[in-house]
């Protein structure tokens, strides 16, 4: 049996994340039926006090996460069995296999003056070889009641503020344990929060990170001017966007942990799109300082700037090929706007890439270099978020809500957030990159748009 | 941490109500584009606009009439300005070559259809539409600077016709700072 004993560290991310309160800004809801995916059961851990604040609750969290993915659909906790972990770790396979499900997440906590001892078991209870676990085979001599299989076993030691980064951290194991895909459970969004100001014909535009599920809310910038397209450096340390404070647009950087910022740009015209390099060192841009807006990259040690597209079209929303050589943009060089690519060094051939529909933009590509990500009008007229295989050029609608627009990749490629329109309001989007699992993340105050997913954080654990 | 830069938000607030007098200087130039800051928080600093003009008590009516047009439409997909905002827009070009101290932004704008960035390349044609007309009336380009805000700044919130077309145009916003 393999069991990993883990001091759980909170993030140093979050630390200085934690000033703000842990309440939801964005809450969830479920828009469409989990079509495909896959039941798990979750039941509520022991220890957990019923009735206490559901977002200290360590169950929900990670079955809330599981959802989130669109491939998994957890049971709810009333239709299933509770009682102590040894309990349920007893409780034959059987009997969760008339619940439909495959995987059993079994927990309990422990208070231990003033911290909490966490102790976790992932099961698989639809093998037949379920019957070679550990904690099983001594106590369940009767074949009728062999239990789940033990597939993972973690304990955690950990101060209560904790509670969801550790839930979000257990979503990571259990998703990759049981799909082989690293989780995205652990990583913040960006986004930007629109509000009514004063008399309410202004408005207030706030530059906010949160967790995934829109807990740990925090705003690291305010303007009553315009603030766009934020992008997150590789390392996560950093977030590049557009502000129109003085009534202009520039590119700024801003230190997520500080909230230290430098000015990019301010050329006259527009200062648009900023996208990182994956080394970090670049930003690929948009200046129309030149005549029409292009494409550029500046070197953010030398400040140097390179233009890397000419012409009279419009050049925008440059977005860098994960595995380097490559930016990819959209222009309407060839009348509407559409998908092209270039070379990182501007020498090589402006390639179109995308030829379906008449309205394509906004691109990011998978971390795997397979898939094209973009905002697609298809023939009903209606905006949606789509995706093209790169190789084949075969291109997918993976949402039909309308009004769809800036899509943003999960770190691990498997989910995309969007921005949409809810009842009028802008909200948040979830989907699968399978198009399943469509969710809806309302802001519970303002419109909420031009969501940005951050990397892995792990390198702060 | 987050500093407030509140001695600007202040100073700005105050300059934005009720100011009469011309437009006097562009906007700050030649910044550092390096400069570090903390964060501000609400930060509004930057060019306010003006709605009075110097001279104004001597207008006739027309002149009075063709000045407060500061808003001009454009069709769907359209970036060329209609033929009944050029009488407008050309006495304000008058106005500024006879105030070569006044200084105006030239908005771009349009509707919420499509992607946030392009738009912002679309506005900036609404903009540029307006700034030949003042070129071809020979207004120097240091009195105005060109600004599109794509989508960011709807006139009328909401997704029907009108909204949509209401929100497509180019606005002229005198500026002191």
């Amino acid at each position: 049996m393999k069991i990993k004993y883990v001091a759980f560290w909170l993030p140093i991310f979050m630390l200085s994340m934690a000033l703000g309160t842990a309440q939801a800004r964005i809450r969830i809801e479920i828009t469409e039926g989990q079509a495909g995916a896959v039941p798990i059961a979750i039941p509520a851990f022991a220890g957990e006090s019923e009735g206490a604040d559901e977002a200290q609750n360590l169950s929900n969290i990670i079955a809330q996460d599981l959802k989130l993915s669109g491939r998994f659909s957890p049971i709810a906790s009333s239709l299933l069995p509770s009682g102590s972990m040894a309990t349920l770790a007893r409780y034959p396979a059987k009997e969760w296999q008339q619940k439909k499900v495959e995987n059993v997440v079994i927990g309990e906590i422990k208070n231990t003056g003033g911290r909490y001892q966490v102790q976790v078991d992932l099961l698989d209870v639809f093998s037949d070889s379920a019957a070679g676990s550990e904690v099983a085979s001594s106590d369940n001599p009767n074949a009728q009641a062999v239990p789940g299989k033990l597939m993972s076993k973690v304990f955690y030691d950990i101060a209560p503020k904790d509670i969801r980064a550790l839930g979000h951290h257990i979503s990571d194991l259990v998703f990759e344990k049981l799909t082989g895909i690293k989780g995205s459970f652990s990583t913040k969004i960006a986004y930007v929060l629109v509000k009514p100001y004063g008399d309410g014909k202004r408005k207030e535009y706030t530059l906010e990170v949160s967790d995934l599920d829109g807990y740990n809310a925090k705003p690291l910038v305010k303007s009553l001017e315009p603030i766009m397209s934020p992008s997150w450096s590789p390392d996560g340390k950093k977030i590049a966007y557009v502000s129109f404070e003085r009534k202009r647009s520039q590119i700024y950087v801003l230190e997520v942990f500080t909230g230290r910022r430098e000015k990019i740009t301010q050329f006259p015209g527009i200062n648009g799109a900023p996208s990182w390099s994956p080394n970090g060192r670049q930003l690929a841009l948009v200046l129309s300082k030149d005549g029409s807006p292009s494409i550029y990259t500046v070197d953010l040690s030398s400040h140097t700037l390179k233009r890397l597209t000419q012409g009279y079209g419009i050049d925008t929303e440059p977005t860098w090929d994960p595995r380097g050589g490559s930016i990819f943009f959209t222009s309407n060089r060839g009348g509407g706007p559409q998908i092209y690519r270039t070379s990182t060094d501007g020498a090589g051939k402006i390639m179109r890439v995308t030829f379906k529909g008449d309205y394509n933009a906004r691109p990011s590509i998978t971390s795997d270099g397979q898939y094209l990500i973009i905002q697609h009008r298809g023939d009903d007229g209606i905006f949606k978020i789509a995706k093209q295989h790169l190789q084949s050029g075969e291109l997918t609608a993976l949402t039909q809500s309308g009004g769809d627009e800036s899509p943003s990749l999960s770190p691990n490629g498997d989910m995309i957030l969007y921005g949409t329109k809810s009842r009028g309001q802008s909200v948040l989007g979830l989907v699968s990159l399978a198009g399943r699992g469509k969710l809806r993340l309302p802001a519970r105050e303002g419109m909420v748009q031009e969501p940005a997913w951050s990397p892995y954080l792990n390198q702060y654990n | 941490m987050l500093t407030k830069n509140l001695s600007l938000l202040f100073m700005s607030t105050v300059l934005a109500v009720g100011l009469s007098g011309c437009a006097s200087k562009a906007p700050k130039k030649g910044e550092k584009s390096t400069g570090v800051d903390e964060v501000a928080s609400v930060s509004t600093d930057g060019a306010e606009e003006i709605t009075r003009f110097r001279g104004e008590e001597n207008w006739d009516s027309k002149t009075r009439d063709l000045m407060a047009q500061r808003v001009y439409r454009f069709g769907f997909d359209r970036f060329d300005v209609s033929q009944e905002d050029y009488a407008a827009i050309n006495a304000h070009a008058e106005y500024l070559k006879a105030h070569p101290e006044a200084h105006v932004r030239i908005e771009g704008h349009t509707d919420e259809k499509g992607s946030r960035e392009y738009n912002i390349g679309l506005g900036e044609r609404r903009a540029k539409a307006v700034r030949e007309i003042m070129n071809a009336k020979g207004v120097s380009a240091k009195q105005y600077d060109i600004v599109s805000f794509g989508q960011e700044k709807p006139e009328v919130v909401g997704n029907n016709e009108s909204a949509m077309s209401a929100n497509r145009r180019a606005v002229l916003a005198y500026e002191r700072n």
